[in-house]
């Protein structure tokens, strides 16, 4: 296991130090930079506010630096919001993405799992036909019209949630719901397909044939074999969905991180785009890890080892 | 186990379904009131606390007056510092500030400001000049790297100091005594005193910015400031809540507790909060929106000083003749452009500067006070005949021109208009592309580009700033236009201590830039917002920036 984990952690480094790498050189290769502005300011002046970011030194000093810095987890300062560091702008807004997508998954599981049982065991029957209809809907569907929907029913219409400020807990619950429209469709199909798979295997019908009743059938025996594939899905979801969405942030007004991933782009805000891409590159690696070993545990011949 | 998971399921059809039918059921929905807003405002008169809510739209870069360069950022500064001059609310010209008085020397190059007594920032300390030049050497002091420090080279020794060719002691700010303080010019400034009533020379509070050069502006505790209003709180990307200013001078006239600026940055997410009464003021209506609120009148409409404009570049051919520039401004009906395209009671540009500056008679606008330099509907015959003077009759020959624009639905809206008018009336064909706004800015300002839309808006109430942008190598001035008389016309004009001879010199100026035209004025940029009937006393500025000094909430 020791050695497992070693040898995940040395990968992973390699990966980070290419993202990072990949990161620093292609922002830096599109046309404009963080002070590129309406108004354009006298050369002199721009060289002064250049100097102070150091964005004057050679290239590859800048990126040693920026190395440097990222060795000590500083991911230095902002260059759009002046005296404001990324490890703080990332610090205030990722816990109120992580909060809204744990809120998510939540509901994406606890809806999209049941239904996915439900229309297999009814599989061809009109409840099937019905929820894989919602599931295609649900996938297809993109989230800012959902967002729009729930928007104008919820907020407009019957005035229960706020829209636009934000509140915690209360305002939260309209932006979750929009996220979890597709995971949960796409989760109850993941969940039906593998489940009629692994209601045909042999193990099943011994179950059967001992003469267990159905349910125990169902929930104890194939149920943890079913989630096999989920736990797939489950790892890039998580990571995805956590550090945030950035149309239902702008729709909901949501201060999360999710806006920072396309804002700091249009920005310019190079420090803050290499922070976001390294932050959710080591998210979505620490998660993958996490899922790889809970395989261990839900099915024994899966060997970390090996 | 059959019979309960079908009913699971059928109960989860119902559901959604239900979702559904709540969408549909239009009237039921209307019909029930929302008692949200009474509540509040019931609450609000118990603990007699009264607050505007305000879309700020966006999280400001910064609210250090050296550092800030964004209309929000301004804004934010307005309504919590004051400069030596502040900003009449009636007339947007520059009034006493913290300075009750001044003298200007007969040169103009000197000025006395004298400050009120017992001046205290926020936090109830006293505020003497010498604050005032401290914030004043923190914008030319290069280690700032303010991006604005140019607007102060004309300080003596300023520019000289900020390249380090100075110290600090020989630039022209002088602390005669507690309440006294002397700016000497490095030439005459007319506009000195709008340049003192803005957001940059502002007081600032020394030891609390030294302690924390980059992160005072962050914190609502170090945020000393001496406007109307200070930092209560700041929630990054969320809100940052004013509250009056007990130690303001001026604090009997500012009548509102608190003030909420919040940052929606979505237009229609902006809109359902407004309906829902969540906030009181918004400016970011989605522009698909505009013409129906405006229509109905719940959208107001205020005139801005900016101007929309196509820039040709004239080092390309056959943009280099200013028969051709001047042909496709003609062939252009820019009336028909605002009232169909735009939509937002724009004025179509009949000149360069746009309507609300003094003229040289001080009761007239500039703009109105001479004839109109264009024609708002297109002159088609006129057009036609300078295109075939300049060798392209009818448009023969007439190469196939890039047009570049900012990715935007408006921007793309005016292009297709225009590129359909200059097809049908001059009979030439361009194409559109459009650009990542930073991308487009880049590639303007290196000079890639035939025609390209850009707008400025100017930086003062001051006839000078716009015209400031065609100067020979200005950084701004993307059409590459460099014509010495009109440079000296501008030069003769920035320091023209007359008032009647200044606006005289920019009518001259204008002549000469409307018959070179390498830029086409378009319309005049104006700024829809909506505001709550019960909220009295805001003034939004044609400069963009919203004060909320004289603001009130008027009891029902």
């Amino acid at each position: 296991m020791t050695r497992y984990i070693l040898k995940r952690f040395k990968s992973s480094v390699i990966t980070l130090f290419v993202v990072i790498t990949i990161t620093f050189f292609l922002i830096r290769a599109i046309p404009g930079g963080p002070f590129t502005d309406e108004k354009a300011i006298p050369p002199e002046v721009m060289e002064k506010v250049m100097e102070r970011y150091n964005m004057n030194d050679p290239l590859y000093e800048q990126y040693f630096d920026y190395l440097k810095n990222l060795a000590r987890l500083d991911l230095g300062p902002s260059y759009r919001y002046a005296g404001r560091t990324v490890n703080e702008i990332i610090g205030e807004s990722f816990p109120i993405s992580a909060f809204i997508g744990v809120l998510a998954i939540l509901i994406s599981l606890a809806i999209g799992i049941p239904i996915g049982i439900i229309s297999a065991l009814r599989r061809g029957k009109w409840q099937d036909n019905t929820v894989m209809l919602i599931a295609t809907i649900g996938v297809t569907v993109p989230n800012f019209v959902i967002a729009t929907f729930l928007i104008y029913v919820f907020a407009l219409k019957l005035g229960i949630f706020t829209v636009g400020l934000w509140e915690g807990i209360s305002t939260s619950i309209l932006p979750a719901v929009t996220l979890a429209g597709y995971p949960m469709a796409f989760i109850s199909r993941l969940v039906r397909s593998s489940m009629l798979e692994v209601i045909q295997q042999d193990y099943i019908r011994t179950a059967r044939s001992k003469g267990l009743v159905e349910r125990v059938v169902i929930y104890i025996h194939a149920l943890k074999n079913t989630l096999i594939p989920l736990l797939t899905y489950l790892g890039p979801l998580t990571a995805g969905i956590l550090t945030g969405s950035f149309v239902v942030e702008q729709i909901f007004g949501v201060p999360g991180l999710g806006t920072h991933f396309v804002t700091s782009i249009q920005n310019r805000d190079y420090t803050m785009i290499i922070g976001v891409t390294v932050f959710y590159s080591t998210f979505l690696i620490i998660i993958n890890f996490l899922i790889d070993i809970c395989y261990g545990f839900i099915d024994p011949r899966i060997k970390l080892d090996s | 186990m059959k019979k309960k998971s079908q009913i699971l399921s059928v109960l989860l059809v119902i559901a959604m379904l239900a979702t559904l039918a709540v969408g549909c059921n239009n009237k039921e929905t209307n019909t029930t009131p929302t008692p949200a807003p009474e509540k509040q405002a019931e609450e609000n008169n118990t603990v007699e606390e009264s607050i505007i809510v305000a879309n700020l739209a966006a999280e400001p870069r910064t609210i250090d007056p050296a550092i800030n360069n964004a209309a929000d950022g301004s804004t934010v500064i307005f309504n919590i510092f004051e400069g030596l001059a502040r900003i009449n609310l009636d007339n947007d010209k520059p009034e006493e500030g913290i300075a009750e008085k001044w003298d200007i020397s007969d040169d103009g190059t000197k000025y006395t400001f004298h400050l009120r007594e017992n001046l205290k920032w926020s936090d109830g300390t006293p505020l003497t000049a010498e604050d005032v030049k401290y914030g004043i050497m923190r914008v030319l002091d290069p280690n700032t790297a303010s991006s604005y420090a140019y607007h102060a080279y004309c300080i003596k020794n300023g520019k000289a100091y900020y390249e380090g060719n100075a110290s600090a002691e020989d630039v022209g700010v002088n602390v005669i005594d507690e309440n006294t303080l002397e700016i000497n010019l490095e030439y005459p400034v007319p506009y000195f005193m709008d340049l003192v009533a803005w957001h940059l020379l502002l007081p600032l509070k020394a030891d609390v910015v030294e302690n924390d050069p980059d992160g005072w502006s962050q914190d609502p505790e170090t945020i000393i400031s001496n406007g109307p209003f200070r930092v209560k709180e700041w929630k990054h990307n969320e809100y940052i809540l004013l509250e009056k200013n007990p130690y303001y001078w001026d604090k009997d006239s500012v009548k509102i507790d608190q003030v909420k600026l919040v940052m929606i940055t979505d237009g229609n997410t902006s809109l359902t909060a407004y309906k829902t009464d969540k906030i009181d003021y918004m400016a970011n209506i989605p522009s698909i929106q505009i013409p129906n609120l405006v229509e109905s009148g719940d959208a107001k409409v205020v005139d801005q000083l900016g101007t929309y404009y196509y820039c040709f570049n004239v080092d390309k051919k056959p943009f280099d003749d200013a028969r051709v520039r001047k042909a496709l401004s003609l062939a252009i009906d820019r009336q028909a452009l605002v009232k169909t395209i735009t939509q937002g009671k724009e004025n179509p540009a009949i000149g360069f500067l746009p309507y609300g500056l003094t003229g040289v008679d001080k009761s007239k606008d500039f703009r109105t006070e001479v004839d109109p330099y264009i024609d708002i509907n297109a002159n088609i015959e006129k057009a036609k005949k300078l295109l075939a003077e300049a060798g392209y009759p009818d448009g023969e020959g007439f190469p196939e021109v890039a047009f570049k624009y900012n990715t935007s639905e408006n921007h793309k809206a005016v292009a297709e208009a225009i590129q359909a008018m200059w097809k049908k009336n001059l009979g030439i064909n361009i194409s559109l592309t459009n650009q990542e706004w930073k991308v487009f800015i880049d590639t303007v300002g290196q000079g890639d580009y035939e025609i390209a839309r850009y707008g400025y808006f100017s930086d003062f109430n001051d006839l000078g700033s716009l015209f400031d942008l065609w100067v020979t190598d200005g950084p701004n001035n993307y059409p590459h236009y460099a014509c010495t008389e009109y440079d000296e016309l501008v030069f003769a004009a920035r320091e023209e201590q007359d008032s009647v001879k200044r606006a005289e010199l920019y009518h001259q100026v204008e002549d000469k830039l409307m018959e070179d035209m390498p830029i086409m004025p378009i319309y005049y940029y104006t700024k829809t917002y909506l505001l709550k009937s019960h909220v009295k006393g805001m003034h939004i500025s044609p400069l963009g920036w919203e004060f909320f000094r004289n603001a009130y909430i008027e009891q029902k």
